[in-house]
């Protein structure tokens, strides 16, 4: 079990808002994150996921409130100190020159290691994704999905030699894979958080999903936190049908099986032009 | 089937890198209208007896093979940076309007110093090359990148309006020109390394020296930008000062080179992809390879040059646009497919 110690908070907002072309990607969010837990980001397109991701990532300056890393503002922290404790996958990740799975993999090493494709951890993380049988072949000709496995190893080795808490960022890691990859990534994931010592935040869209793996959603619309719990708490019908205009059954809270229908009623007249 | 890569032992792909460099270089101080046997070459360069071959190796070949040596490795360099810079494999100092920003600088000093200055300092010359492919780079990189990549078609486009301004403002300059100007100018704008002297080498080595000690900073960030301006900030690098470095590498070895050469093209586009074909795209590896290839590519072409129509010769920017031109062909083709 983890300790008390390890159990404290990671990652704090505290009334955190961010502008873009005169409306609101995100307003007033207020939530904190720790060590042990996954937190599975959801909301319909355009609630604001990539934005929460990329201004935790540290990718925006410009926002208002405060986000908190490790005890410390978000924007004091120097930028190769974050990189030995916060890794990020953004949803897409192109390599514009011909390198093998494992090169890319190895890129993601810390300083001096990067590029070292013989370290130990590029072979492990490989394993792990079950990419290895992969490791020559040259990224650009592999298939969606295990680009996006090539690219979790590529994370994950960002932070393979640092001890102590550590903090993991995916937007929509899953989108890619197939259903039985999906539910191993999201497995996996949950079982490094359960080691104590990573926090992993991950956008997706696919609920049953989310539900299975996390030990915390956060429900975005317009911008706004809207829910912040246990699954089965934030996994409502009546909710669900306000945020997604979907109607979902939930039959178990534990397991929770989503029936989504309610969305493909009222499709709008197809006209095309006569032929 | 999905293809293996395979990465050649890299000891072994250096080594060979160095074995054509030494048959380049030994083959430039053989080769010419006066043939000089390899042990004569070899005596020659201790010591000057005062003959006929000693000077012919000593005064013309060396300096000349030298400053190709010198000018292939920082344009092949530079090219090889900016591949990394802009994510794209078809930047090349020459296409994309960075050599003329140089020229443009050096030719607007041939001809207008002399208007206000008497005489012209000597690093005049050398200075607005560099100031003029720093320009030329800043423009460029303004226009073609957006936030996570840049648009090949814009920094195409981008390279021939700078080239086609760089040649009517040299065109204009040709009327303002005297003969001997002129003559010079001529010389610019195809590319040369016939007038190497001892104090041009003297100008480019200081700079290159500069830009090769980026090299093992550079190397790693620029791997890290391959995979796009957020991740690489994701990784710990401070992009903006990466990029600066770059551009600054780029602009000093570009205006060294110009200032003392003229115009020479492909170089920085053919030196570093076939390095990429073997090697791998590792700027680790790829930068200082490319710089040796790029200078292995130069000292032969230069070699042919003066050979192939003697007692005339070519200039060194002819052969290598007639080399340097199929082969960019050749590219596009295969990017098509």
């Amino acid at each position: 079990m983890p300790t008390a110690e390890s159990r404290s908070e990671l990652l704090s907002l505290d009334n955190v808002s961010l502008r873009a072309g005169g409306r609101y990607l995100l307003e007033n969010i207020s939530a904190s994150a720790s060590v042990g837990e996954m937190i599975v980001l959801l909301g319909p397109n355009g609630a604001g996921k990539s934005s929460l991701l990329r201004l935790l990532a540290r990718e925006f300056s410009d926002y208002k409130g405060l986000v908190t890393f490790s005890g410390k503002p978000l924007f004091r922290w120097s930028g190769q100190a974050l990189a030995g404790r916060r890794a990020v996958m953004p949803q897409h990740t192109p390599v514009a020159f011909p390198f093998a799975a494992a090169e890319v993999v190895a890129l993601g090493l810390p300083g001096r290691l990067s590029g070292d494709t013989s370290h130990p951890a590029v072979a492990e993380l490989m394993r792990i994704f079950q990419v290895d049988h992969l490791a020559w072949c040259f990224y650009g000709g592999l298939s969606g999905g295990e680009q996006q496995r090539v690219q979790l190893a590529r994370v994950l080795a960002q932070l393979w030699l640092t001890a102590g808490p550590k903090l993991l960022l995916l937007d929509e890691c899953t989108s890619a894979l197939d259903p039985a990859q999906q539910y191993r990534v999201m497995a996996l994931l949950a079982a490094l958080a359960r080691r104590g010592d990573f926090c992993v935040i991950a956008a997706c869209h696919d609920l049953p999903l989310a539900a299975s793996a996390a030990t915390r959603l956060w429900l975005l619309e317009h911008g706004r936190l809207v829910a912040d719990g246990h699954p089965a708490a934030v996994l409502q019908p009546a909710r669900l049908e306000r945020v997604y205009g979907i109607r979902a059954e939930v039959e178990n809270a534990e397991r929770l099986r989503v029936y989504v229908e309610g969305c493909c009623e009222q499709l709008p007249e197809l006209v095309w032009p006569a032929a | 089937m999905e293809r293996e890569v395979s990465r050649p032992p890299v000891v072994l792909m250096l080594s060979g890198l160095l074995l054509l460099l030494l048959v380049a270089t030994v083959m430039a101080l053989r080769v010419g209208p006066v043939a000089i046997g390899s042990v004569d070459v070899w005596q020659a360069l201790w010591r000057s007896d005062g003959s006929l071959q000693s000077m012919v190796v000593r005064e013309l070949r060396l300096p000349r093979m030298i400053l190709a040596a010198l000018v292939g490795s920082a344009l092949a360099l530079s090219g090889a940076i900016l591949q990394g810079l802009f994510r794209n494999p078809l930047a090349d100092p020459g296409l994309i309007g960075v050599s003329s920003g140089a020229a443009l600088g050096a030719v607007s000093v041939i001809v207008m110093a002399s208007w206000w200055l008497n005489p012209v300092p000597v690093w005049l010359l050398p200075m607005m090359a560099f100031v003029g492919a720093l320009l030329a780079t800043l423009v460029v990189w303004r226009i073609a990148t957006r936030q996570s990549a840049t648009d090949v078609s814009l920094l195409l486009l981008a390279g021939i309006a700078i080239n086609a301004l760089v040649m009517a403002l040299t065109g204009l300059l040709v009327f303002a020109a005297d003969d001997a100007q002129l003559r010079e100018l001529t010389f610019w704008n195809l590319g040369s390394v016939a007038q190497a002297t001892a104090e041009q080498i003297a100008v480019t080595l200081p700079c290159l020296i500069l830009v090769w000690l980026t090299i093992p900073w550079l190397a790693r960030p620029l791997n890290a930008l391959l995979l796009g301006e957020a991740v690489a900030g994701h990784l710990g690098f401070s992009v903006e000062r990466v990029k600066r470095v770059a551009i600054f590498s780029v602009a000093l070895s570009v205006g060294a080179a110009v200032s003392v050469s003229g115009l020479i093209g492909f170089v920085g586009l053919v030196a570093p992809h076939l390095v990429r074909l073997t090697l791998g795209a590792d700027h680790r590896l790829l930068l200082p390879a490319s710089a040796l290839l790029g200078a292995v590519l130069l000292i032969t072409a230069d070699t042919i040059a003066r050979t192939i129509v003697a007692p005339a010769e070519l200039p060194i920017g002819l052969v290598m646009a007639l080399m340097g031109g199929p082969f960019f062909l050749f590219l596009l083709m295969q990017r098509r497919r």
